[in-house]
């Protein structure tokens, strides 16, 4: 809407359907937040994430310190790695009440995760191909702790994403996560120290234990938004790399690969 | 369902009342960083018409909404440059010092949006639980509060887009982030008032078109102000359906 879109190309059909096309993505983004609320994290990579070999090897899911890039390091880390946590998580509680069984039906047992979206901002190619959008999550992470009470905490997030169209649906192409806040519920964030000891962010050392393909800082949360990554999407004719949410959309990439 | 509308008329406003959801995002997202040079040059009608009000007052036209918010914002930003940039050598580095002061996250919930029957016009309410933090300070520790609005926001839609007309801010509650408990605080206030009260506001040097208070924050002693009304259907901008009414 910054630029002036060429609304003057399309013809009636086109332009109701590019406004039903922004309703698809607000609402797969939705899905999205019930997915991982559901702690359905496999489902969320097969049904909304991009499907043809095409798109699958430069998908990518970022994070403040990198990427995960291909779908296959997105899944090693994002249902896997999430996998295998959750079922340390389910051991050590079995360990301490035999109550609750040692199934995976119960995987996320004590735990709950809502990443609820909002602050919609989505912008439609002109060539009606792609897609890019920002959201708002003002979040909340909940997990039973072994031997101790749950550990529960704010999360609050920018999202930034892209989109293609595969077979007539939208899916989810790039997506970066950038964390602004997190800290430990009823514990007041003016307390928390500028500088946090290295290891101290539970989202970082969860999003390096996965060990991702490009590993860079992309946002640095202590100096807010001065970084202006990710930034708004822009009115835009046709998808290109380097204006994307993939890594090569970094305005820091190329330092990256020279490294 | 208008059905008295033709169906291009309809496609019309249907992209109306996506631009209006647009366009309050992209305030949002350019306001959390402090983007308001650019919020104002890019998504704003110029007119003499343009209007942005909070509880202390409204500039109206353009040209002092733009004093109000860009020049006086960016002032407020640049102290907070000065006082970490010896604090954390990062800042020196950074390309634009105005992220520095605050992020602003207004997250937008609750839509209600109208777009008017004459296409030359939308309006849009919603309501907002927002998060202000920063990890620069001086004394080096986070700052973070939670704050609670409403919004009333009006659109234009001019020489064959759609623009920001007015906006009416309500703040309702605001305490800090995770630690507040906001009726409490203003019950507190009210039968231990800090000594000597707060400071007065001075209205003359925020040149004011409309002196405030136009919405007073939550407090345990009055109903609740609905001074935002959500939009009902219309059929044209006037002074029954506008958050800024003209004089």
């Amino acid at each position: 809407m910054t630029k002036k879109l060429s609304k003057s190309y399309f013809t009636e059909d086109e332009r109701i359907l590019r406004v039903w096309d922004i309703e698809d993505i607000k609402d797969l983004m939705a899905r999205r937040g019930f997915y991982i609320a559901s702690e359905m994290h496999r489902e969320e990579l097969n049904d909304l994430w991009v499907t043809s070999p095409e798109y699958r090897k430069t998908a990518s899911l970022g994070s403040n310190l990198g990427y995960y890039v291909g779908m296959d390091d997105i899944a090693n880390y994002y249902v896997v790695k999430h996998t295998e946590d959750r079922q340390k998580l389910l051991d050590a509680c079995c360990a301490a009440n035999p109550a609750v069984k040692n199934h995976r039906d119960n995987l996320g047992y004590g735990c709950m995760t809502f990443h609820p979206v909002s602050t919609a901002l989505v912008v439609l190619s002109d060539d009606g191909h792609t897609a890019r959008g920002n959201w708002y999550v003002i979040g909340q992470d909940s997990t039973w702790q072994p031997g101790g009470p749950a550990s529960c905490r704010w999360s609050n997030d920018k999202l930034a994403v892209d989109f293609v169209k595969e077979n007539g649906k939208w899916k989810i192409w790039h997506l970066v996560i950038a964390n602004d806040i997190q800290v430990e519920a009823s514990k007041t964030l003016n307390d928390k120290p500028t500088i946090a000891p290295p290891g101290s962010d539970p989202a970082e050392v969860e999003f390096n234990a996965g060990d991702p393909t490009v590993r860079m800082l992309t946002h640095n949360k202590v100096l807010n938004w001065s970084d202006n990554y990710p930034t708004e999407p822009e009115a835009y004719f046709h998808f290109d790399d380097k204006d994307s949410y993939g890594p090569e959309g970094h305005p820091k990439y190329e330092k990256y690969q020279e490294k | 369902m208008k059905k008295h509308l033709t169906l291009s008329q309809r496609i019309h406003n249907a992209e109306g009342a996506q631009a209006a959801e647009f366009l309050h995002a992209k305030h949002a997202y350019l306001h959390a960083k402090a983007h308001e040079k650019e919020e104002y040059s890019e998504i704003w009608t110029r007119s003499e018409d343009a209007s942005w009000a909070h509880s202390f007052g409204r500039w109206r036209g353009w040209k002092n909404v733009w004093w109000g918010h860009v020049a006086n914002y960016n002032l407020i930003y640049l102290d907070v440059y000065r006082q970490m940039y010896d604090l954390v050598p990062e800042v020196a580095f950074l390309t634009d010092f105005r992220s520095l002061g605050e992020l602003a996250m207004h997250s937008l919930s609750t839509d209600i949006i109208e777009v008017a029957d004459d296409g030359q016009s939308a309006r849009a309410s919603f309501l907002t639980p927002g998060v202000i933090s920063s990890a620069l300070h001086p004394e080096m520790k986070w700052k973070g509060f939670v704050l609670w609005e409403r919004y009333g926001a009006d659109f234009v839609f001019e020489d064959g887009e759609w623009k920001y007309l007015h906006e009416q801010v309500c703040p309702d509650l605001m305490g800090p982030f995770d630690a507040a408990n906001s009726g409490m605080d203003s019950y507190n206030r009210l039968v231990n008032p800090p000594a000597g009260g707060p400071p007065p506001m001075d209205t003359n040097a925020k040149r004011l078109q409309d002196i405030g208070p136009l919405h007073n924050s939550y407090t345990t002693v009055q109903t609740v102000q609905n001074t935002v009304p959500w939009p009902e259907p219309y059929v044209t901008m006037d002074n029954n359906n506008t958050y800024t009414q003209k004089l």
